[in-house]
């Protein structure tokens, strides 16, 4: 038996389009909140909230900023829920809202930039430390970007923090394949430039 | 090693950072009710906007029909001799 019988029922009705892409108890959950059950929409905050919470992670490190930028993504996704074709994972669909989201706050930050120093955060080995513990190497890497204009950052900050491919950037952004490879072949230059205006080669050569 | 790399492997350690854990779904809700709310009260005055257009239309409409007919009260005084013959 099919695992998407509901949503394949109602995609017979033509209520919406339908591809199989979809979880069945998200799909569920879609058409109960565009019939107005709040309910439906709160089930589906609570399941994704915490993935949206890691991506809006990578766009500001204050706590509550990025509980603000989870909380407009999923306004947002709200409002915008009739326009969901179901042509991908709902949860893709809000990391495509949850991207332009934190893009937006950055050109909004990016007047008012306030940039950490390198010097101010601790890159020095600890005593027997074979490896750098993860929330430092973040905490680094977040600086780092920083330096870059925000869709340059944006591209990198997608590959590096998130693993994403060339494609799926270009499916998050709206840009072109091409535009995101050029991109990010000049963000690279820029943060090869800043690394070593800020000598992170010696800071950091305990890790070689 | 090169800096790219470098930062590379940091990128490859930075993706194990675990996020404080953080629970919109309560203030989401909220901010969709107060969302919802405005909307319907915003429903009132779409509803009396629309009663005056079409209340503002019919005025125009017979109002291009009393144009149509008006007179001027000169024309008015002169009209009974226009029934006489001056000759």
């Amino acid at each position: 038996m099919s695992v998407n019988t509901s949503a394949e029922l109602v995609y017979k009705q033509g209520l919406a389009s339908y591809n199989g892409s979809v979880e069945n108890l998200d799909w569920d959950d879609i058409q109960a909140a565009l019939s107005g059950d709040e309910a439906a929409f709160e089930r589906l905050v609570r399941r994704y909230q915490e993935q949206i919470a890691q991506l809006c992670w990578r766009f500001s490190r204050d706590s509550s900023v990025c509980e603000r930028l989870v909380q407009d993504t999923f306004v947002e996704a709200y409002l915008s829920l009739k326009s969901y074709k179901a042509k991908g994972p709902f949860g893709g669909w809000l990391k495509k809202i949850a991207t332009r989201v934190g893009y937006r706050f950055w050109k909004e930050q990016d007047k008012a930039r306030h940039l950490v120093p390198l010097d101010d955060i601790d890159l020095a080995a600890k005593e027997n430390e074979q490896e750098i513990e993860p929330e430092k190497a973040a905490e680094i890497l977040h600086s780092i970007l920083a330096r870059l204009d925000s869709k340059e950052r944006l591209v990198l900050t997608l590959m590096y923090f998130e693993d994403c491919t060339v494609r799926e950037i270009a499916e998050r952004t709206g840009w072109t394949r091409a535009g995101v490879k050029m991109r990010a072949m000049r963000a690279r230059k820029k943060l090869k430039k800043i690394a070593e205006r800020e000598k992170i080669l010696e800071k950091l050569e305990w890790m070689q | 090693m090169d800096a790219i790399k470098i930062i590379e492997k940091l990128a490859k350690t930075a993706q194990k950072e675990k996020v404080p854990q953080i629970d919109v779904s309560k203030a989401v809700m909220h901010e969709i009710g107060i969302l919802q709310r405005e909307s319907v009260s915003f429903l009132p005055f779409e509803w009396f906007a629309g009663i005056s257009a079409v209340a503002a239309s019919i005025m125009m409409f017979l109002s291009f029909y009393a144009w149509r007919y008006m007179t001027d009260p000169l024309v008015q005084l002169f009209a009974p001799f226009q029934e006489i013959l001056p000759w």
